[in-house]
């Protein structure tokens, strides 16, 4: 075999392997979101669940929802909030001991993906 | 507020409070067939064939009972008294309202030497303390806290805004049972169901480990949620930014 072809080979294996592991880590987060978000933000992130309509929860694909900086979001992964919006008490629980930093920058970059 | 006013706020606080008791009461009644299997005070039989109920949220009963009425649950021994004809909506509300209620402590109570004999069998037959399970309970309690914690709460008292169970207090065998269901998806699911998925990763060993945790902090007060094993309280109220 060339060393030019070698080379392609070792090439196309190193972005096959990386591609698999992307995918891997694509459905990592997909399940993280469905366990730990989809209840009540719904697995489409909607929020038009049974907890999350009640609490007039945003799309979260909606250009207003997405004008969150990834620090407020992560804020509200890890600690959680309890606050009152348009009149409607909204409440989060934090996620500090279920997800590490890895997750929840995943979980972030998952949710910008969802922007319209 | 005009004096008519304020009787007619009156008047729907007595009256809602006269509904609120009547339903604990009528719930006392409907729960009468449950104390077969399910104990007098909702405490479990059979060493953890039947599971305990008392203390469990509302949400969960109405949605376990719910289940169980539409067949998404199957069970044997619910199945004739789940029938839609045996057990209203009414009724479902009505005994949830009176099992939540029931507190089960894991130590005698202070009781007089001197009391009568069946006061103090009365306030023993209350007790519930499971059986221990070993295991690694420092692992068990951070596998926990990993994969079950924001539902069924940090020291597993359950969680009402989850309709998720309390566990802490339950029978490690009945919990195994549980366990073993969902692993193998024979335990109401669907891809919608809030524990699909959570014990993917979870091994029966890790599992004995968590039981070995559950057990070890029954007779314990509950941590409080939003605090931390560091001790700290995390902030939970940020005010809402203004866009």
């Amino acid at each position: 075999m060339t060393t030019p072809r070698r080379f392609t080979l070792a090439l196309s294996l190193l972005l096959a392997t990386a591609s698999l592991a992307d995918e891997k880590a694509d459905k990592a987060t997909d399940k993280t979101f469905r366990i730990k978000c989809g209840q009540c933000h719904g697995k489409d992130g909607k929020g038009q669940t049974k907890k999350g309509a009640p609490m007039g929860m945003r799309d979260m694909a909606s250009a207003d929802f997405q004008a969150g900086s990834d620090d407020d979001w992560r804020k509200a992964i890890v600690d959680g909030f309890k606050r009152e919006k348009d009149g409607k008490p909204q409440e989060m629980d934090g996620f500090r001991e279920e997800l590490d930093d890895a997750q929840v920058d995943a979980l972030i970059r998952y949710v910008r993906a969802l922007k319209k | 507020m005009a004096m008519s006013g304020t009787w007619t706020a009156l008047a729907c606080l007595v009256v809602s409070s006269a509904a609120w008791a009547q339903n604990v009461a009528d719930g006392r009644d409907v729960y009468g067939p449950c104390a077969a299997c399910h104990g007098q005070h909702a405490e479990g039989g059979k060493g953890g064939e039947y599971p305990r109920l008392a203390g469990q949220p509302v949400s969960f009963l109405l949605n376990s009972l719910k289940q169980f009425q539409d067949r998404q649950r199957l069970n044997l021994p619910m199945f004739p008294y789940a029938e839609p004809r045996e057990l209203s909506e009414q009724d479902m509300r009505d005994v949830a309202a009176f099992i939540t209620a029931i507190e089960l402590p894991t130590k005698m109570p202070p009781i007089s030497p001197d009391a009568p004999a069946l006061e103090r069998l009365l306030a023993a037959e209350r007790v519930l303390v499971v059986p221990k399970v070993k295991g690694d309970a420092e692992k068990g309690k951070a596998l926990f806290r990993k994969n079950c914690g924001s539902c069924h709460g940090r020291s597993a008292q359950g969680k009402a805004s989850r309709d998720a169970p309390r566990l802490v207090g339950q029978y490690p065998n009945y919990l195994e049972r549980q366990f073993a269901a969902f692993k193998k998806g024979e335990r109401a699911g669907g891809e919608d169901h809030p524990m699909n998925g959570v014990l993917d990763e979870v091994s029966p060993a890790d599992f004995t480990d968590v039981l070995a945790w559950l057990t070890s902090i029954q007779d314990q007060a509950p941590e409080p949620e939003g605090s931390t094993d560091a001790g700290v309280a995390a902030p939970v109220t940020p005010p809402e930014k203004k866009p």
